[in-house]
């Protein structure tokens, strides 16, 4: 048994130390997927608390057929989806309730959007609709296949391509500034995330 | 400096790439979320916290139950172990970069020690007992790594002890210690996870990673108890 294996079956069992070993190892990427996916830092700090608790709670349904950040992973973008269409339908049912006239969020681009310049991905990522986001997000970032990303998403796989394909255009115009190299505020490493 | 329209589609992938491999501070906070889990019964508090190695050699018990009172570890255990850490990791960091061409130059066992191996040669401990002494006989990778494991015990647990015993009581003194603690912490955590990123199968990295983000956590939960009401630390 590898030491990560051993650490994962101490915190199947309750151990704080086994627990808080994995929160830490896995946190900074599992925390940067469900804030990649939000574009809020607050709400992705609120649900951030909810997908760990999640992950915590199915810990004894992990039986090491994959590695456990692969594991997590799915989980968090799992949990993170659903807590925003679950956002998302409040904030839709409170928009109808206070203002008929109320405008609501759309993937429409307003002007704004179309003369934005960002400095980084990052602060693109956050002024793309939620939808566009999501699977820029899930495809490019995370790895997703249109596929699955239409079953996350009850879309069909076209719908998904046709999105996609808006996000990059979208990015590749607010990034029009950006130099070939790395934005200093990025943590460039080498990437060892897996699927 | 691009000036175009728009950025090239090869210059986004690199973009892209680069946001991939980037990981933030944690969104959550260790402290909510272990009342969370226990309330949910999902984590069971330790009446001892762990140590950073998996101690569990009636030997490691005996010291840890003699040296240190139980009442007084879940308190100085956190703190203490920041600073032993700190040393620790330079220590540790030195050894493993020269016993992992051993372990891992014939096909060797690159796993680290077993428990069963915790209790070192003889030999290994008479060296190990020579404060002064800089040449010991080892064997094996596998007893210079007991040794280590068995130095970061000793030295948490004594550390432990003298901080349980340490009288000085200074608010502001401690307060100034553990905020120290913090800053150096912090470029400790960030200089290991560098050291895992460039070689992620290096067991003794890992440990030193884990160990050493454990601890600065430790180090903000008690600076954070040291805070005024509603004050929150997140890092230095």
């Amino acid at each position: 048994m590898t030491s990560d294996q051993k650490i994962v079956e101490l915190a199947k069992g309750g151990d704080e130390q086994a627990l808080r070993q994995l929160w830490t190892q896995h946190a900074p990427h599992i925390d940067a997927v469900v804030l990649r996916l939000c574009g809020d830092r607050d709400l992705a700090s609120d649900i951030a608390q909810e997908v760990w608790i999640q992950i915590f709670r199915a810990l004894p349904s992990y039986r090491g057929d994959s590695q456990f950040g692969t594991w997590a992973h799915r989980i968090a973008v799992n949990r993170t989806l659903n807590a925003l269409r679950k956002v998302r339908r409040i904030a839709r049912i409170e928009t109808d309730i206070e203002d008929a006239s109320a405008t609501m969020v759309t993937d429409t681009e307003t002007e704004s959007d179309r003369t934005f310049l960002a400095e980084s991905i990052h602060q693109a990522m956050q002024r793309l609709s939620p939808g566009a986001r999501t699977v820029f997000a899930l495809h490019d970032i995370e790895g997703y296949t249109h596929e699955e990303i239409a079953i996350e998403l009850g879309i069909t796989p076209g719908g998904s391509k046709s999105q996609l394909f808006k996000a990059r255009a979208k990015l590749r115009r607010m990034l029009a500034n950006v130099s070939n190299g790395p934005s200093p505020d990025l943590h460039i490493k080498k990437s060892h995330v897996t699927r | 400096m691009l000036h175009d329209k728009e950025l090239s589609e090869s210059a986004l992938d690199a973009l892209i790439a680069d946001e991939r491999a980037r990981v933030i501070a944690p969104l959550t906070e260790w402290q909510s979320l272990s009342v969370q889990l226990q309330e949910e019964g999902l984590m069971r508090t330790a009446m001892v916290p762990a140590l950073p190695f998996n101690v569990s050699s009636p030997r490691a018990r005996s010291f840890t139950s003699t040296v240190v009172p139980q009442r007084r570890m879940n308190f100085v255990g956190w703190g203490v172990r920041a600073f032993a850490s700190v040393l620790l990791v330079g220590a540790g960091v030195f050894a493993g970069q020269n016993l992992m061409p051993k372990l891992g130059g014939n096909g060797g066992n690159t796993e680290v020690a077993s428990q069963a191996d915790l209790v070192a040669p003889a030999n290994v401990i008479q060296a190990s007992n020579n404060a002064t002494s800089a040449s010991y006989d080892f064997k094996t990778p596998e007893q210079a790594l007991t040794v280590i494991k068995r130095a970061q015990m000793e030295y948490i647990m004594a550390a432990a002890y003298l901080a349980a015993h340490d009288e000085s009581g200074n608010p502001v003194t401690s307060l100034t210690r553990l905020q120290e603690r913090l800053a150096a912490l912090d470029g400790v955590v960030a200089a290991a996870q560098n050291a895992v990123r460039e070689s992620p199968n290096d067991p003794l990295l890992n440990q030193y990673y884990l160990s050493s983000s454990g601890v600065r956590q430790a180090t903000l939960q008690v600076l954070n108890r040291k805070l005024p009401n509603g004050a929150q630390l997140t890092g230095y």
